[in-house]
């Protein structure tokens, strides 16, 4: 192959990522908003998302596709926060308890989710997202019948007047965008959260150190080829299981860095989307189900979030209603979810096909060397 | 196996459980100093006099609690601070006068009550304990929690 | 002979769980006031509501494309052909008949489309369909705003254009096939014979389509593609045919799911609307990569009775709404149960 710069090859690679550089920069002009407003909010949701979409990046490695089972790690994340303003823990202390707390449940739910998928090898993503909703079932279960009941709650404020479960929406004033106020840097007018940027900057050098690891190495190994690395001896089912506890555990932690920037929690659907957003955004940034690295990431979640500032704006600009704007934009993402899923599995299958094709040109070539023979 | 490597393995076999008991060890006092230093306290200063007249009111006096925001109280007044952590160190100041007082907050304990006179009058301890009856949970806007099947609205 | 033991291995420890959930639930709902006849009644109805939604999963597992969480493509050609057969004007059994007939160009198109597209994609064709599903309703939400409709009864009212969230089909075609020879008996039980009927003849055609040469052909690419491309037979045809017979039949069962329910639903409406029914399938019996006629009637009527019954009797026992926890971990309980079974190669 020639190393020359392949035009064609490189619009094929990345058509998702150029579908929606075009979308965007067609629609930020129409949308009328500031340059100044955009980057502000393009600066506060890098702080605030990029550390969940970080969470998707040691399953596609270990071969395991997205995971859709981080939103259990979410649960976790959300479970831990109910707890840390329960007992009224103010500030970053709070967001470690929620983190401590968190995390048991988040080890916990990620090795179910390992054991779960391992036994859906080759279907992983369906099963993630199915889990996903099952587990949801189960959190509703904890959250709404158990806590305030069987666990104890002690503040009346965020227990329904009945006397068990949580209230739909809770309050997180008492951590509220305490890690992102906890050093604010203004560049320029903009607010720079540079300790949550600096926490994602730390985690994507552990992502860096981790690939050189033994662990890391068995691994992408193992997202190579499983039979392979199980005669090579290493432990394929336990190091997908790993692989997916720390994506559940850095999920619980991207949840909590994302509500403590929100400031308020929906009990029973903040982690419905979770899954959707972290996905959406990885793919837009020019990730596949095989391949996801550090810069995927942030490219994806400035595409992706620049889409969900200016549409709605412009869509009230273009055809007078806002609505229309918000179904666009909703529309984009799951097409392009859709979109990269399709062009992945399509190009995995002509792989598939030339290779038969390739096993019988081979086989026709053995049987004439034969035939030469005799 | 051989006899080296075994007790090699036991090395290591002990190496990690002594990791992993620093580690539990790590985890468990993170979560005590989390636990008792975040913890947030509410802070109640009270401008009153005394039943029995061993202190008296300011007229007007400012106080701050753990070097947070000012807060000015007439006669009979009470507001609302918050102390976060074991540790309560209040600053008031009348009539030209500042006092001070520190104390620590009992682990356990929700609200603290200050009397700003009490403090001025040096009456030790200048706190206590507040201990309300438990607030009547107010009814709020119990809605059912939305289905599966009603869509979620997506928003970043 | 098969042993007990051997049946149970097959069918399954959660079906037989759920069906003794179920029974038990129709013995405790006399004793906490809940009138079986109604319960049986309700239950009768959502099923023929509900049935044709999950036949039409039917063709697409047995020709191996497992199991269609796109049914949203299928769902959104039933509502242009019941929003244009609405905007015609046609009401009553013209109404219903017209939006079957207008929906199913649609559905052939879409189908083929779909089924096009699976067929670029074989090994994922779960997750892929799932988002081509999201999509399709979410693309569909900007045209239900964008479309020119004008009947008064379907537009908003105030801004004259973009369809309503919900449309009522009183006045046009709300229960027509479950008032057909409906059975009346007492107060509280009332048979929708025209939909059971209905149901039974799509799933009568349905069963006679898998016995012709189509059908064979399908069900031969779905359980060995190999082989079946060695007997040349074309495995993308099958594959576009299934598909193309699943998203119309898609279509088919959210018509008469509306016409029972008395409203159409649109916007985000359809979004999940694959997940029951899929659920729905597996209960009966199922598996990611074989169905039966069988399978669809006693899946929807397990489901659909326990979704029936779990709120009222068990709320009456309980004194609390337990019924969606219930829906959700059972549904999905089963889906994750049906993805995560070995598939037996051979009995």
């Amino acid at each position: 192959m020639s190393k020359k710069f392949n035009l064609r090859r490189f619009a094929a690679d990345n058509v998702v990522v150029i579908i929606f550089l075009v979308l965007t920069a067609a629609a930020t002009p129409v949308s009328g908003l500031s340059a100044g407003y955009i980057i502000q909010e393009i600066v506060t949701r890098i702080g605030r998302n990029s550390f969940l979409v970080f969470s998707l990046i040691l399953p596609v490695m270990a071969g395991m596709g997205l995971n859709f089972g981080m939103v259990l790690g979410a649960m976790a994340g959300e479970i831990g926060l109910i707890f840390a303003v329960d007992w009224n823990i103010i500030g970053v202390p709070g967001l470690i308890f929620a983190n401590l707390v968190g995390l048991p449940i988040a080890v916990f739910l990620g090795w179910i989710c390992g054991e779960v998928l391992n036994r859906a090898r080759g279907r992983e993503m369906v099963t993630g997202f199915i889990l996903g909703f099952f587990m949801d079932g189960l959190y509703q279960f904890v959250v709404l019948y158990l806590m305030g009941g069987v666990i104890p709650m002690r503040s009346a404020a965020i227990t329904l007047s009945r006397g068990y479960g949580i209230r739909n929406t809770l309050n997180l004033d008492s951590v509220r965008q305490s890690l992102d106020r906890l050093l604010e840097i203004r560049i320029a007018g903009v607010a720079v959260p540079a300790a949550t940027l600096g926490i994602i900057g730390a985690l994507c050098l552990f992502i860096v150190w981790f690939r050189k690891t033994k662990l890391g190495q068995d691994m992408r190994a193992i997202g190579q080829d499983q039979v392979v690395s199980n005669s090579a001896g290493i432990p394929v089912e336990r190091t997908r299981i790993v692989a997916i506890v720390i994506s559940t555990v850095l999920a619980m932690v991207g949840q909590i860095i994302f509500l403590q920037n929100m400031g308020n929690m929906a009990t029973y659907n903040a982690h419905r989307q979770t899954g959707f957003f972290a996905v959406a955004a990885i793919l837009v940034g020019g990730a596949s189900v095989t391949k996801a690295t550090i810069p995927n990431v942030f490219v994806g979640v400035v595409l992706l979030h620049l889409m969900y500032i200016v549409m709605p704006r412009a869509g009230a600009e273009l055809f007078g209603s806002a609505q229309i704007g918000e179904y666009f934009r909703d529309a984009f993402s799951y097409g392009a979810i859709a979109l990269a899923l399709v062009l992945h599995a399509w190009r995995k299958q002509r792989g598939v096909e030339i290779a038969r094709a390739g096993l019988r040109g081979s086989a026709a070539e053995g049987v004439g060397v034969k035939e030469a023979a005799l | 196996m051989s006899d080296a490597s075994r007790i090699k393995s036991k090395a290591v076999a002990g190496r990690r459980a002594a990791f992993r008991a620093a580690l539990a060890a790590a985890y468990l006092a993170a979560a005590a100093w989390a636990f008792v230093g975040g913890r947030g306290h509410t802070i109640l200063l009270d401008n009153k006099s005394a039943e029995d007249g061993s202190y008296a009111a300011f007229r007007t006096v400012e106080a701050s609690v753990n070097g947070g925001e000012v807060q000015q109280l007439s006669m009979r007044e009470r507001v609302k601070a918050v102390a976060v952590g074991q540790r309560l160190r209040v600053k008031a100041s009348a009539n030209g006068r500042t006092f001070e007082g520190e104390a620590r907050i009992p682990f356990g304990e929700d609200i603290i009550l200050v009397s700003l006179p009490k403090l001025a009058a040096g009456i030790e301890p200048f706190w206590e304990p507040f201990r309300s009856e438990p607030a009547p949970r107010p009814a709020a806007e119990d809605e059912a929690p939305p289905s599966l099947e009603a869509a979620p609205s997506i928003g970043g | 002979m098969r042993s007990a033991r051997e049946f149970v291995a097959d069918f399954g420890w959660p079906r037989i769980i759920i069906f003794f959930f179920l029974i038990g639930l129709f013995i405790a709902a006399p004793f906490v006031g809940v009138r079986i006849d109604t319960s049986i009644s309700d239950v009768l109805n959502r099923f023929g509501q509900n049935a044709i939604l999950v036949l039409a999963l039917v063709p697409m597992v047995q020709s191996g494309c497992g199991l269609n969480f796109g049914l949203p493509v299928g769902i959104i050609a039933g509502l242009l052909g019941g929003t244009l057969a609405m905007q015609f004007g046609l009401t009553g059994w013209l109404g219903f008949a017209g939006a079957l007939a207008i929906s199913m160009p649609f559905a052939i198109l879409f189908g083929w489309l779909y089924g096009s597209l699976l067929n670029r994609v074989k090994g994922d064709e779960m997750t892929i369909a799932m988002y081509v599903g999201f999509s399709i309703v979410t693309f569909f939400s900007i045209l239900w705003l964008l479309l020119p409709y004008t009947n008064p009864s379907m537009v908003w009212g105030y801004a004259g254009q973009g369809l309503r969230t919900t449309i009522t089909l009183d006045g046009y075609w709300a229960h027509v096939l479950n008032d057909t020879l409906a059975l009346r008996v007492g107060e509280s039980f009332k048979l929708p014979t025209g939909m059971i009927l209905f149901v039974f003849l799509c799933a009568f055609i349905v069963y006679l389509f898998f016995r012709s040469k189509t059908g064979t052909a399908i069900t031969a690419v779905g359980s060995n593609p190999d082989f079946a491309r060695a007997g040349g037979v074309s495995v993308n045809k099958m594959r576009t045919i299934s598909v193309v017979v699943s998203t119309m039949l898609g279509a088919a069962g959210i018509l008469v799911y509306q016409q029972s329910y008395g409203f159409i639903q649109l916007y985000q409406g359809p979004l999940y609307m694959a997940f029951p029914a899929v659920a729905a399938l597996l209960i009966g019996g199922a598996s990611v990569n074989k169905a039966s006629m069988a399978n669809v009637l006693v899946g929807t009527l397990l489901f659909q009775g326990i979704l029936t019954m779990t709120p009222s009797v068990i709320n009456s026992v309980l004194k609390t709404d337990m019924s969606e926890v219930i829906r959700i971990v059972l549904s999905n309980g089963m889906i994750l149960y049906a993805l995560t079974r070995k598939t037996k190669v051979s009995k």
